[in-house]
């Protein structure tokens, strides 16, 4: 199983199934609620590896990441198109897709025993459109 | 892989890269927010090894951390520039850029074991300073 992960907006992230680890998809609903809440939001976490490229040939897009963690709230920027793409036996299980994201959480992570870094980005659709997420499906790659 | 921390200010001094052993950086937001924030800040933890001079080499560069931990506010030094680069194969894999930064946590610990100490450092850019912090990386450094 793989995952494969594409941001837009002016920092562009294209990460593959190298270097994600783990994805995890979390419909927030209040957990105190005694019927269908209205307060809900959808929240994507991702972790993966921070792999460098031998001779700095090609760009290594986890820097985006870290960038995109620290854009201020008055920039348009801060909002950007977030797919998360799950593929298993030539098949795309999933398709998640958060059109507004922003970072809630973003850390990086190196040892000396690793060899390479870790990092761990949590972002949120924006609450007021989370209707606008799209979760599909089983289709071809 | 090697782990460079540089702290400058009153008193510049290096980590050596001996001692250091883990480098996190995290970027703190409030948890419960419904939109982006204003209410973003950054921080480094850095842990590593007391090592020991046996040459009788006099300066101990894990000592000065402690010290700055310990500078009171009202003291021009308490905020310093911290720099830390993480190089793999040549390449600067990230440079993280801290100008003004301070202490949040700083901690050690020794037991009758492992024979040498351990250090643990909490450093945070000063909130409203945000926009001076810089993540670089992917280039060929020494």
């Amino acid at each position: 199983m793989g995952f494969r992960m594409k941001i837009d907006g002016s920092g562009p992230v294209n990460l593959s199934e190298k270097c994600i680890t783990n994805v995890e998809f979390d419909s927030e609903i209040p957990k105190d609620s005694n019927a269908r809440a209205t307060d809900n939001g959808v929240g994507l976490k991702i972790t993966g590896k921070m792999l460098f490229s031998l001779g700095a040939e090609t760009e290594d897009s986890t820097l985006n990441l870290a960038k995109w963690s620290l854009v201020p709230s008055d920039s348009a920027d801060c909002y950007r198109n977030v797919q998360i793409d799950v593929v298993a036996a030539g098949q795309i299980v999933r398709q998640i897709t958060l059109p507004n994201a922003f970072v809630l959480e973003y850390e990086e992570e190196q040892d000396d025993e690793n060899g390479v870094g870790t990092f761990m980005l949590h972002v949120k659709q924006k609450k007021d459109l989370t209707d606008k997420t799209a979760i599909e499906g089983g289709f071809g790659q | 892989m090697s782990l460079i921390v540089k702290i400058e200010g009153q008193e510049s001094f290096e980590v050596s890269k001996e001692c250091v052993q883990k480098v996190k950086y995290r970027t703190n937001i409030p948890a419960d927010s419904n939109a982006r924030t204003k209410d973003v800040g950054c921080e480094l933890e850095i842990s590593g090894k007391i090592l020991v001079a046996t040459d009788g080499d006099p300066f101990d560069s894990t000592r000065q951390l402690a010290l700055w931990s310990v500078v009171p506010a009202e003291n021009a030094a308490a905020y310093r520039h911290v720099t830390v680069e993480i190089v793999e194969a040549g390449i600067v894999e990230r440079k993280y850029d801290f100008p003004r930064a301070f202490v949040i946590a700083y901690k050690e610990n020794y037991g009758n074991e492992s024979g040498i100490g351990t250090f643990h450092i909490v450093i945070k850019q000063k909130k409203d300073k945000l926009d001076l912090v810089s993540i670089e990386g992917g280039y060929v450094g020494a």
